[in-house]
């Protein structure tokens, strides 16, 4: 067992508050690497031609392009297939949950809102399972 | 000749004449038929001007004409037979057998024929009623189609209903819960956060959130009222 913490993180939620409250979240962690906020997700995919994150945490519920648009444009590029997805909702309905197992890159289904110990988990645990 | 037939209630004569007969329907009795009638007893007597009157045809060509009348009862049919014999052409008593003979064929014959018709027309009405067993087939299969259109139509309405209740169950969930949820983890962050971040940055971001939980769910509550009211889904 290797467990490696990631080093660059990507939060994807139109909700600026909701970033603000993730990054919050991952500082009091005392997670070290880089924190990039996105609150339009067309930016967050620009983004990608240039930096590889080890994790993105992303929000399903988002005007123009949603969460699920995401993950499909993310599934068609082999370079993205070591990025670990986690998906971060308000979301409380089985038929989200069910829909994200379709995309074998999302490895955690997160119902916010988060908290320190979910964090904790996803960086203790990343690359782990 | 003359034959009297009564059968089921409806009699007809056929009168056979020198080298022709004659078919005459629904005729009443003759006197002296009615009087066989009551006494089944053969009649042979001479001609009176009475009779001359019911039996016109070639009484007056006939020389010292005689009237021979019987009554034979079958089964299910009355006859009565008449026969005018003269001095040329003579009824023997040895032609009863042929003549018996020849009730019986023509009785037989004559039931045949009846049977025949009535076969006939019970055809007929069985073909009206299978005429009619088919058109109400149809009109049951036109009934049948109509009922299974209405179930089409109503089990459609209800799965749109149901799709729109699925995606009323998603809308709340996603969106009446995502300004609570930045709500509590702003709450949860205060912990960790000094006095004047709070005040500066925390309370605003959780005014702000707040109103977006209002503003989120009076926006709900109308399209509730939209989908209930929603003829589309009545």
């Amino acid at each position: 067992m290797n467990p490696t913490i990631p080093k660059t993180v990507f939060l994807v939620d139109d909700q600026k508050i909701s970033n603000f409250i993730n990054r919050r979240l991952f500082t009091n962690c005392n997670f070290s690497g880089d924190i990039y906020c996105f609150e339009d997700p067309a930016d967050a995919l620009s983004a990608l031609e240039e930096i590889l994150p080890d994790m993105i945490l992303l929000d399903l519920n988002m005007p123009k392009i949603n969460g699920w648009d995401f993950l499909e444009i993310l599934s068609n590029n082999k370079k993205f297939n070591t990025i670990r997805i986690v998906v971060a909702t308000s979301s409380t309905s089985p038929i989200d949950k069910n829909s994200a197992k379709r995309f074998p890159q999302v490895k955690d289904y997160l119902i916010k809102p988060l908290n320190g110990s979910m964090i904790n988990k996803l960086l203790h645990n990343a690359g782990s399972n | 000749m003359r034959i009297h037939i009564t059968k089921n209630g409806i009699s007809r004569v056929i009168l056979f004449k020198p080298k022709k007969y004659e078919f005459i329907n629904g005729i009443d009795l003759f006197p002296y038929e009615k009087e066989l009638s009551l006494t089944k007893v053969p009649i042979y007597r001479e001609l009176d001007a009475k009779l001359d009157m019911y039996l016109p045809f070639c009484v007056s060509k006939c020389s010292n004409p005689k009237l021979w009348s019987w009554y034979f009862d079958y089964s299910n049919a009355e006859i009565y037979l008449s026969l005018l014999s003269d001095d040329t052409e003579v009824f023997q008593i040895e032609d009863l057998d042929i003549l018996r003979l020849f009730v019986e064929t023509f009785s037989g014959k004559y039931q045949q024929l009846i049977l025949r018709r009535e076969l006939e027309k019970n055809n007929k009405n069985l073909r009206k009623a299978l005429k009619e067993i088919e058109k109400k087939n149809e009109e049951i299969n036109s009934i049948i189609s109509h009922q299974k259109e209405i179930i089409r139509k109503r089990t459609k309405s209800i799965k749109e209903k149901n799709n729109m209740l699925l995606e009323m169950i998603s809308v709340n969930s996603h969106n009446v819960r995502e300004p609570l949820t930045r709500i509590l983890g702003l709450l949860d962050t205060c912990d960790t956060t000094d006095c004047t971040e709070l005040v500066t940055v925390i309370l605003p971001y959780l005014k702000a959130s707040a109103q977006d939980l209002d503003t989120i769910i009076k926006a709900t509550i109308a399209k509730s009222y939209d989908v209930v009211n929603n003829k589309k889904f009545e």
